[in-house]
């Protein structure tokens, strides 16, 4: 009798749950074509950075986004007005905050896929997926601008902003250009420890955008589904022309514990003083932050070559 | 293996040192940089040139490294041999006594805590840490005459409530502390001479105090009433030597972070080799330690190369010593004394009354309307009208019943786990149960991506029925010897806890949200789960109360039920299964970290109540009290955001523990 219990219960919850889960199905659709084909949402609420940063720019102040501290701390572009409520962090969002604000609209993401039913009985909710999906990160930026803007009613304004983004980087790119900057290899790292970092590379927004801007990134080994691969300081010795830059934000101690030791100090972009440390870049935000990275990595390389 | 080699023990420590440094050796080859030629690391020897950056690297972080490694590792293994010798235990490490934990808290503390801690290097906060969480486990072992498994059970309670408390600061702080996953599982990578400069100095002063004192620490090994009557100061011996490990294992936790296995399973390797002397035990254990460190050092390095992970290599030494350490202890028998718990025969066998069952009921009740009604917003606290915000209450619902059921069915299970282990402070946590629901887990995102809340359920629940069984067949074999079984059940929780951190460490965003379920976040349960745990419990505890009888006679030990006519064996059997069954349905619920499952059959019993079907009625109840309180806790402490409930309850559970266990002193046990 013992063995057939394990089997039971689970099969029952299971069951019980697929049931909910094609029940749910057709209503969230529902849900959708209210959402798209009547009144725009007013009070929609963010689960994630990238979708908020979406909203903002698209002139929509969402109702709450979850952790604004950490926001205001990684992100910073846009701005996040002081009024918009917090629900918490992004993977324990406060459901209880989330009810109170009765929201008309939920902006959730695949890797909250656990969540969704919880989030439904509140409010309508849509999966836009920014980051970590294993493809092209800037290819799905796009999209879920566009999905943001379908969704908010503001079609036009996200296609404005795919082309003020496009534009920005055309003018970096020709700054660089200017500068003779053009065809520079460069590394784009963050700093986890004194000898431990994460290398962006194929597929993330760091690689979009140093091609956009008519640079070459440094880094063509292997990354994993959010882009980048963690390794250690002596991997940034491999192309010797490579300029380093660290994503901020970053502080002179943290490095000097990865560039000022004997090792760091030979790194060849080290010896050509080419290591620099970027302003605040959120590495796995929207169409701002990519700009905002576009903007601090020339502004980085051209200070760095008077 | 070696156990059953007819050779003399020097021959058997050669034979396996030579495996590991032909690993090492092998290891090293097949993952060498190829930017570093021989004429290269001819350049690159003594003093390499700026300008070749291959030379820098072999002098500065190759060299260097092996050298970390080979220190690290002798370290480890001498500062293990050393406290399992004066411990007389063979559980006793620097990670099973809760030191590297220590540190691993401390440094995590001192980063939060920026430039305020900046008047103190990172390694000595780190060794401040390990000294404080080393000196707690020392006084609660010291109360309880240094018992082996309660020793190694106090280490763990501090190191799950230190490892609770380091989970909801990088919970809170995942984007500054991302760190911690690497440190806490052994990086080795260089960048200067700075490791081998502090670890060399540390290991020879250790080393050659403990040498010094090889006479004592044979006598202590020996026993303290031999100790005693040869004039012995037991307690200031036994101490200093402690002392000396602990610091050497902070030097080291401070340097690497936290290598695990190497203190424990060396150690415990070349006891099974016999050899003749504390001073061969001692130097044999540092040497193995060294090759085995630097074995899994060039291991991880070529498992890093092959991808685009970086494997740490103190996860590499809980992924291959795990297995090592179990294939040995279940070939030969622990050369340790089995040490049966002391039974409290004193003291009345009176049952407390039905005024506990009152009191526990009406905390219950009193807590769960509280939970329901209770809620805090940006004002303040505000009471629910049942009327008005009817959805609000049925957002609550399913929390407060998950929490409930969760925290009754890890009770329960403990209860049973208890009875079978014989030992009162023995909790699901120690059968690799939780562990192994938490790597299933990981995995199944890992390789899967992102599944439904059903599928993660089903795959936690796999890979707990999994762990516990492997544990199950082992306890089987050595059903008398307890220390075996509960070594056993640590392998196995350091070997599955690795593949977590391993997975932790190279997935970024995921791992915070990971980090979030395993710590018992009661915000995913549904009221289909919810009243399917409540089924579950309710027929596993009508089949508890329906075999009381056998079950209760479970911890009298083997001999006495079997001469009654019991098969111990099928009891004991099915005991552990129906425990393992509800302890991996409460850890989707309630994450492993909850120490509910330990403390709720414990307080129970220091209330009085001493019957089986009493015993678990009350145990319920305490549990669900726990749980339920500690969720709403979570809900309201620092809203808008949540603490999970099972990290809460971890954190209160195991200092709630941590005080009992050290209040309880030896005369508990003197009649």
């Amino acid at each position: 009798m013992m063995p057939t219990r394990p089997i039971t219960i689970p099969g029952r919850l299971a069951a019980l749950l697929c049931l909910a889960m094609l029940l749910s199905a057709p209503a969230a659709a529902a849900g959708t074509a209210a959402a798209a084909g009547a009144a725009a949402p007013a009070r929609i609420v963010a689960m994630e950075w990238a979708a908020a940063e979406t909203l903002l720019a698209l002139g929509i102040v969402p109702a709450a986004i979850a952790d604004a501290p950490g926001y205001r701390a990684w992100v910073g572009h846009p701005e996040l007005p002081a009024g918009v409520a917090d629900i918490g962090l992004r993977q324990e969002p406060n459901l209880e905050e989330l009810a109170r604000l009765e929201p008309d609209l939920i902006l959730s993401h695949a890797h909250l896929l656990p969540l969704k039913e919880k989030l439904a009985a509140i409010a309508p909710v849509q999966a836009v997926t920014f980051n970590g999906t294993g493809g092209d990160t800037f290819a799905a930026i796009l999209s879920g601008t566009r999905e943001i803007g379908r969704l908010t009613g503001r079609s036009a304004a996200a296609e404005r902003l795919i082309d003020e983004t496009r534009e920005a980087f055309d003018r970096d790119a020709e700054k660089l250009r200017k500068a003779g900057l053009a065809g520079r290899h460069v590394y784009f790292v963050r700093l986890v420890d004194a000898n431990t970092l994460r290398i962006h590379g194929k597929n993330s927004v760091a690689a979009t955008v140093l091609s956009r801007l008519g640079l070459v990134d440094a880094y063509a080994g292997d990354v994993n589904e959010w882009g980048f691969a963690l390794s250690e300081p002596s991997a940034l010795a491999g192309d010797t022309d490579a300029a380093i830059l660290v994503a901020g934000p970053v502080g002179e101690e943290e490095m000097a514990r990865v560039f000022d030791t004997p090792l760091g100090r030979a790194l060849p972009a080290s010896r050509a003083k080419a290591v620099r440390r970027l302003s605040v870049t959120w590495t796995f935000g929207g169409l701002v932050s990519a700009v905002t990275m576009a903007d601090a990595i020339t502004e980085a390389l051209t200070e760095a070559s008077p | 293996m070696i156990a059953a080699m007819p050779w003399a023990p020097g021959a058997r420590l050669l034979g396996v040192g030579a495996f590991l440094a032909a690993v090492g050796i092998l290891a090293s080859a097949a993952g060498w940089d190829p930017r570093v030629t021989v004429s290269v690391a001819r350049l690159g020897l003594f003093d390499p040139p700026n300008d070749v950056f291959a030379a820098v690297m072999f002098h500065y972080a190759t060299l260097p490294r092996i050298a970390v490694a080979l220190l690290a590792g002798a370290s480890l293994g001498l500062a293990g041999a050393a406290m399992q010798a004066v411990l007389r235990n063979p559980l006793a490490s620097p990670t099973t006594l809760g030191v590297a934990s220590g540190a691993s808290f401390a440094l995590a503390l001192s980063t939060l805590a920026g430039s305020a801690a900046a008047f103190l290097p990172p390694e000595a906060w780190s060794f401040l840490g390990a000294m404080g969480a080393g000196g707690l486990v020392y006084l609660i072992g010291r109360r309880h005459r240094f018992d082996p498994a309660r020793v190694a059970l106090s280490g763990m309670a501090v190191g799950l409530f230190l490892s609770a408390a380091a989970s909801g600061l990088v919970l809170f702080n995942g984007q500054q502390l991302a760190f911690l996953f690497l440190w806490g599982s052994g990086h080795l990578a260089q960048s200067d001479w700075s490791g081998p400069a502090v670890l060399l100095p540390a290991f020879a002063l250790a080393a050659a105090a403990l040498l010094a004192a090889r006479r004592v620490i044979g006598i202590l090994a020996v026993g303290d009433d031999v100790a005693g009557s040869v004039g012995l100061k037991t307690e200031t011996a036994r101490l200093l030597v402690l002392v000396v490990a602990v610091a050497l294992t902070a030097a080291v936790v401070a340097r690497v972070g936290i290598v695990g296995f190497v203190g424990l399973a060396i150690p415990a390797i070349v006891r099974l080799c016999r050899p003749r002397s504390v001073a061969a035990t001692l130097v044999a254990s540092a040497g193995l330690g060294a090759l085995a460190l630097f074995a899994a050092d060039a291991s991880a390095q070529l498992l890093s190369r092959s991808g685009d992970r970086l494997v740490p290599a103190g996860a590499v030494t809980a992924l291959f010593g795990a297995p090592v350490l179990f294939a040995l202890l279940s070939r030969s028998r622990l050369s340790s004394r089995p040490n049966p718990p002391l039974r409290r025969s004193a003291g009345s066998f009176r049952d407390a009354g039905p005024a506990l069952f009152a009191a526990l009921a009406a905390g219950l009740a009193f807590a769960i309307l509280v939970a329901l009604f209770l809620g805090r917003t940006g004002g303040g606290f505000e009471l629910l009208d049942p009327a008005r915000d009817g959805t609000l209450l049925l957002t609550r619902l399913p929390r407060v019943l998950g929490a409930l059921t969760a925290g009754a069915a890890v009770a329960l299970s403990g209860l049973l786990v208890q009875k079978i282990v014989g030992n009162d402070l023995a909790s699901p946590e120690l059968l690799g149960i939780s562990s192994g629901a938490a790597a299933a887990l990981v995995l199944a995102v890992l390789v899967l991506g992102v599944i439904s809340r059903t599928a993660l359920l089903l795959c936690g629940f796999g890979g707990a029925i999994g762990a516990t069984a492997l544990v199950l067949w082992f306890a089987r074999r050595h059903r008398d010897q307890i220390a075996a079984v509960l070594l056993a059940g640590i392998a196995l929780g350091v070997f599955l806890d690795a593949i977590v951190r391993i997975a932790l460490a190279n997935a970024s965003l995921e791992a915070t949200a990971l980090l979030a379920w395993l710590s018992g976040s009661t915000v995913l349960v549904s009221l289909p789960e919810a009243i399917g745990l409540g089924l579950l419990l309710a027929a596993a505890a009508g089949m508890v109360l329906l075999c009381r009888r056998p079950i209760a006679l479970l911890d009298l030990g083997a001999a006495v039920p079997q001469a009654l006519g019991l098969r111990v064996r099928a009891a004991q059997t099915l005991t552990l299964l129906l425990s393992a069954l509800l302890a991996s349905a409460s850890t989707m619920v309630i994450g492993p970290l909850s120490f509910v499952g330990l403390v709720a059959p414990h307080l129970v019993r220091m209330a009085g109540v001493r019957r089986l079907a009493p015993q678990v009625g009350a145990t319920l109840l305490a549990g669900a009290l726990l749980m339920v309180v500690a969720d709403w806790l979570g809900r309201v402490a620092v809203t808008p955001w949540q603490v999970p409930g099972g990290l809460v309850a971890g954190l209160f559970g195991s200092l709630c523990f941590l005080i009992l266990a050290a209040r309880r002193g030896a005369g508990g046990h003197a009649a």
